[in-house]
C-alpha cells in the first residue's frame, strides 16, 4: 500500500537505500513517504523508433496530454510536498513546446530539473534558452558509438551525429551530461567503445570531467553481473568496457531483472524514491506500472495533489 | 560549488541537502557550515577566519582540522570543483 497525505503512519525507509540519511525523525517526509524524485513523461511523442522503448505498447494521443497550465500546477504540488529533483521525458520531451517554461516554471519552485532526451531535435539556441531558465542536468540517449549501428536502432538517419553534436553543446554550456545507452545482442560488440565516447564527450571545461555518467541497461547478454565488476562474463567486449570503466568515476549498469533471482525493488520500493507522471497525469509507480495488468495496479487521473492518492496495488 | 551541484534546505526532510545529477548527498552539520560560505569569491582564508570568528577561535588555527570527513571528501568528489581550482 503506498502512502498518501492523509494517512499519519510512518513510512517505513529501507536503512540501506538512504532515505533513513535524509529523513529526519518525525519529518514530514518520513511521515508520509515523499519520493525524491518525479518522472515527468510530458509527451509518448518521439521521432526515433527504438525497438525497446519503455513506453506502453498503447502510447497516449497528443491531444490527451496535460496542458502547460497543468503540468505548471502539477510541478509547483510537487515541490510543496517535498519533491526534490524532476526527471522531463517522454516519449521525447523537446517535442513539447512549453518545454522551456515548464524547465523555468521547476527552477521557480525549487525543484533540480533533468532532461532525458534522444537528442535530435534540439538546436543549439533552444539548449541555450533551457540552460537559462535553469536545467540542471541532460541525459542523452545513443543506440551506439557511430552512426551506422545507431541510426538503424534508432530508425532515424543522422540521428547519432546530431547527438554527438548537442552532447558537445551540453558540455560547452558547462551543463553536467549523462550518456544513457541500451545494450543489446545488435550494439553489445560496442560497449567498450560507447563507454570511450562518454569519456570523449565530457572533454569540457577542466574541473568538470567527472559529470558524464554513462548508464547502460543490458538486454539479453549471455552473462552479466550487475554488482561485481571483477566478473562481467565471458564476452572480451564486457571485459574490455571493465578497464574503460576504471579509468571513469561513475559508470552504472543496470540489469534487467530476467537476470536476477528476483525482480529489483522497484526504485526503492514502489514510490518510495521515485514515481511516475505519464503525459495524460496518471501517476504510476514505475514506466512499466500501466501496461503490467498482472500486478492488477489501478492508477487514477491525476485531478490535484490536495487529493495526492499514489496509483493502489 | 558548480552548476550541477545545488545547496539546499529541504523543509520536508529538515535537513540540508546537495541535489547533483540524479543524486541527493546530506552533508554533515559542519560541512553545511563551510558551504554557505563557498559563494564563489569568498577565499579559504576568508572562509576560516569567518568561521573562526563564528565558533570564537583564533584565526591562526588552519583549515584543515575544522574540516569534517565529509568536507574533505566533496572536492575529490567534484561537487566543489571550483574552489579546488582556485586553491591549488
Amino acid at each position: 500500500m503506498s502512502p498518501t497525505l492523509t494517512d499519519a503512519g510512518v513510512a517505513a525507509s529501507d536503512p540501506s537505500d538512504g532515505l533513513a540519511v535524509l529523513e529526519q525523525r518525525g519529518s514530514t517526509a518520513e511521515t508520509f513517504g515523499i519520493p525524491l524524485a518525479v518522472l515527468a513523461e510530458l509527451t509518448h511523442r518521439c521521432p526515433l523508433q527504438c525497438p525497446y522503448c519503455s513506453n506502453p505498447v498503447e502510447l497516449e494521443r497528443g491531444s490527451s496530454e496535460l496542458t502547460t497550465a497543468e503540468w505548471k500546477k502539477v510541478l509547483s504540488e510537487l515541490a510543496e510536498i517535498g519533491v526534490l529533483q524532476i526527471h522531463f521525458s517522454g516519449g521525447e520531451p523537446t517535442a513539447r513546446k512549453d518545454l522551456v517554461e515548464l524547465v523555468q516554471h521547476a527552477s521557480d519552485v525549487g525543484l533540480y530539473s533533468n532532461l532525458i532526451t534522444s537528442a535530435v531535435l534540439l538546436t543549439r539556441e533552444k539548449l541555450v534558452a533551457l540552460a537559462d531558465a535553469g536545467l540542471c542536468h541532460v541525459q542523452i540517449s545513443f543506440q551506439g558509438n557511430e552512426p551506422v549501428v545507431a541510426d538503424r536502432v534508432a530508425g532515424l538517419k543522422h540521428s547519432h551525429d546530431k547527438k554527438i553534436e548537442v552532447a558537445k553543446w551540453t558540455r560547452e554550456l558547462d551543463l553536467p551530461l549523462t550518456v544513457n545507452a541500451v545494450m543489446h545482442r545488435q550494439n553489445l560488440h560496442q560497449l567498450a567503445d560507447i563507454i570511450q565516447m562518454a569519456v570523449d564527450l565530457d572533454a569540457g571545461p577542466a574541473g568538470s570531467r567527472q559529470c558524464a555518467i554513462l548508464r547502460l541497461g543490458v538486454e539479453k547478454p549471455r552473462r552479466v553481473d550487475a554488482d561485481d565488476g571483477a566478473d562481467r562474463g565471458d564476452q572480451p567486449a564486457c571485459r574490455g568496457s571493465a578497464s574503460a570503466a576504471e579509468r571513469h568515476p561513475r559508470h552504472r549498469y543496470v540489469v534487467p531483472d530476467y537476470y536476477a533471482l528476483r525482480p529489483k525493488k522497484c526504485m526503492g520500493g514502489w514510490g518510495r524514491q521515485f514515481f511516475n507522471i505519464s503525459p495524460a497525469g496518471k501517476i504510476l509507480p514505475c514506466h512499466a506500472a500501466e501496461t503490467n495488468h498482472r500486478a492488477r495496479i489501478r492508477v487514477r487521473a491525476l485531478q490535484s495533489f490536495d487529493r495526492l492518492d499514489l496509483a493502489e496495488l | 560549488m558548480p552548476r550541477h551541484a545545488k545547496l539546499k534546505f529541504d523543509e520536508t526532510r529538515q535537513v540540508w541537502v546537495i541535489l547533483a545529477p540524479e543524486r541527493v548527498l546530506a552533508p554533515d552539520e559542519i560541512a553545511v557550515e563551510v558551504l554557505q560560505l563557498c559563494d564563489g569569491v569568498r577565499s579559504v582564508a576568508q572562509m576560516v577566519d569567518q568561521l573562526a570568528a563564528k565558533i570564537r577561535r583564533r584565526p591562526r588555527m588552519r583549515s584543515r582540522p575544522m574540516l569534517s570527513p565529509c568536507c574533505r571528501t566533496l572536492p575529490t568528489r567534484d561537487f566543489l570543483t571550483e574552489a579546488r581550482e582556485k586553491t591549488s
